[in-house]
């Protein structure tokens, strides 16, 4: 993954671990992507999963690398040394870990990431103060989501793409400037 | 392609569209058996059309506003099952590039 990796090397990509399912076969994306909270306690967190029959616990977050995983949360906002916990308020990316920790029995290689994921905590709170607005956003909106059939039919129509956005309406259709083709892989 | 469902929402933000959140998916990686050459196929595609996603949008003032998030529906076994593939497991990541 060279495109990846220079992202990682330049610190422009940062890595969220142990962001899963609390189940192997519950996806934790739903709520996200189907822009539906199922209940009120459910919109309390990212992914639905921040109340249910398991007490929630913080999600961890190990960083891979010097991470900035977008613009640096204010000054004012950063946690000013000591336990960052202390003085931040609290993350709100969160699962049970029960479930999790139960399924990293007996797979020598899950147990070493649960470990490893617990020493950063404090990357966490970055990460959740850059992303935690805009994920909890993506709750009470309702996404977009482009599908590989529509790719076929709108691929290279930014005038169809822009339809789509404006609910169908192609006489709001404004003119887009696309990113150079030689940008984008054929 | 991963990159053309991308590429249709770069036009969209650079175009000035109102919506906030865009979604793009890329299946496939539920990888059972024989999971070594689908996966990299996947992860392939998963690259250049993140890293252009990125270099598209970040050279604009757009960057500034615009966040990615990758992530899964699930997490893997580490270790691999008896068809050289993997198994559903709990833990995973999400990644997230930052376009400036």
């Amino acid at each position: 993954m060279p495109g990846m990796k220079a992202l990682f090397d330049d610190k422009r990509l940062a890595i969220v671990e142990v962001s899963g399912s609390p189940t192997p076969t519950t996806a934790i994306s739903s709520p996200w992507t189907s822009g539906r909270a199922r209940s009120r306690r459910h919109r309390r967190g990212r992914g639905g999963w921040a109340a249910g029959s398991t007490r929630p616990a913080r999600t961890r977050c190990a960083r891979l690398a010097s991470a900035r995983p977008c613009r640096s949360p204010s000054p004012g906002r950063r946690s000013k040394g000591g336990d960052p916990h202390r003085q931040a308020p609290a993350a709100r990316y969160r699962q049970p870990a029960g479930p999790l920790r139960r399924h990293g029995q007996g797979d020598s290689g899950e147990p070493a990431l649960l470990a490893g994921s617990a020493s950063a905590d404090a990357n966490l709170l970055v990460v959740d103060r850059t992303l935690g607005p805009i994920l909890n956003r993506t709750v009470d909106s309702d996404p977009l989501h482009v599908k590989a059939s529509d790719s076929v039919a709108l691929a290279g129509s930014s005038a169809a793409a822009l339809a789509i956005a404006n609910g169908g309406e192609a006489s709001r259709v404004a003119t887009c400037s696309p990113p150079s083709s030689a940008s984008w892989p054929t | 392609m991963l990159a053309t469902q991308l590429s249709i929402v770069a036009n969209l933000i650079l175009a000035g569209a109102a919506t906030e959140v865009y979604s793009v998916e890329l299946g496939g990686f539920d990888t059972h058996a024989a999971q070594a050459n689908t996966q990299s196929e996947l992860l392939t595609q998963l690259d250049t059309g993140v890293s252009a996603f990125v270099d598209a949008v970040g050279a604009t003032e757009r960057g500034s506003e615009t966040v990615v998030l990758v992530y899964t529906e699930f997490g893997r076994r580490v270790s691999a099952n008896a068809s050289a593939g993997t198994d559903h497991g709990g833990p995973t990541s999400s990644w997230s590039p930052a376009t400036r």
